[in-house]
């Protein structure tokens, strides 16, 4: 099934939670939040979040700026 | 004397916030930091890159700091709020600068947009530091929204032309009682001493301490001019007058 991480289509193979896709993307989940057709998923949600076909995923994180 | 800088009801130990944008490695950054003795600090949310996962900003960013994420990017009031709502998330805290740019060529703030995220997240519970063109009816409106702060911008952000809008920022520290912090355009420690001469609470310096030569000693030449502006501020200074007055006695030996 196709999903839309960060703007770009992927795909993925099976069904996973978001704390399983986070952590076999080496992401660690405490230095990201998390946005699931623009909803705002908890950390502690992470495990229990299921990835559907067509979600829309945004994985953010904290950079330089003014 | 007792001269502290309070925000929302925090002790800040310093009128000089700077922004962590643009340095050329987190090292650079983090030594520019320790130098400018900094209390509030920006950042910025973005997507993480999938395919090279960065070492995380956070992790150069001493630990009693306040880590305040600015809304770059938002182009209206929703995108602002989406943001400051996922910083919060992110274990930012409560502390929002609220950016919302919809001219791409001299990156002025909308304030009409900046007015209306103002007032949805004071009532969410942040302390908003909204960054606007300095105008004095939109900065009664920021007052009114629930601001912790004003933030009018010196210059265009990045410029480093510096006070360009002293006139309209002097009237906003005469008439606004919230702290006035000058934010963007300044591009040396002598116009940031100038805002502090002027009665600004602080100034936010990012481009200029970022982009000079050597970082970390421009942070402690900004941190040094703020100190001493704010001095000046509270010294009172003499007054600018046309003739020449004589600083020694003009009789006594030779006359």
């Amino acid at each position: 099934m196709f999903i839309k991480i960060n703007g770009k289509s992927l795909k993925i193979s099976e069904e996973t939670t978001l704390g399983a896709f986070l952590a076999d993307n080496n992401i660690n989940s405490r230095k990201v939040v998390i946005e699931l057709n623009r909803d705002i998923i908890r950390e502690t949600s992470l495990d229990k979040v299921i990835i559907k076909e067509n979600d829309t995923i945004e994985i953010l994180s904290l950079v330089g700026g003014g | 004397m007792e001269d502290t800088l309070i925000i929302a009801g925090h002790k800040i130990n310093s009128r000089f916030l700077l922004g962590t944008g643009k340095f050329s490695s987190n090292e650079i950054m983090k030594e520019s930091i320790k130098n400018s003795e900094t209390h509030i600090l920006t950042v910025a949310l973005r997507r993480i890159d999938m395919d090279s996962k960065d070492e995380n900003i956070m992790d150069y960013i001493p630990d009693n700091r306040i880590v305040m994420t600015n809304t770059s990017g938002a182009r209206n009031s929703d995108e602002a709020i989406r943001i400051a709502r996922l910083a919060r998330q992110l274990g930012c805290g409560d502390w929002i600068k609220i950016e919302v740019i919809s001219d791409n060529k001299y990156l002025l703030p909308d304030n009409a947009e900046t007015i209306k995220a103002t007032e949805i997240l004071a009532k969410e519970g942040f302390i908003v530091m909204p960054y606007f063109n300095p105008d004095l009816a939109d900065a009664a409106r920021l007052r009114d929204a629930g601001a912790a702060s004003i933030m009018p911008l010196g210059a265009p952000i990045g410029t480093n032309k510096g006070l360009c809008a002293k006139e309209m920022i002097r009237i906003l520290i005469e008439e606004i009682e919230l702290p006035v912090i000058v934010d963007a355009g300044i591009g040396r420690p002598s116009q940031a001493a100038e805002a502090m001469e002027l009665g600004a609470d602080a100034v936010l310096v990012n481009t200029a301490v970022a982009g000079a030569d050597n970082p970390p000693l421009m942070a402690k030449a900004f941190s040094l001019a703020v100190k001493a502006g704010r001095c000046s501020y509270l010294s009172g200074p003499g007054a600018v007058k046309e003739t020449a007055q004589a600083s020694s006695p003009l009789t006594g030996f030779l006359r």
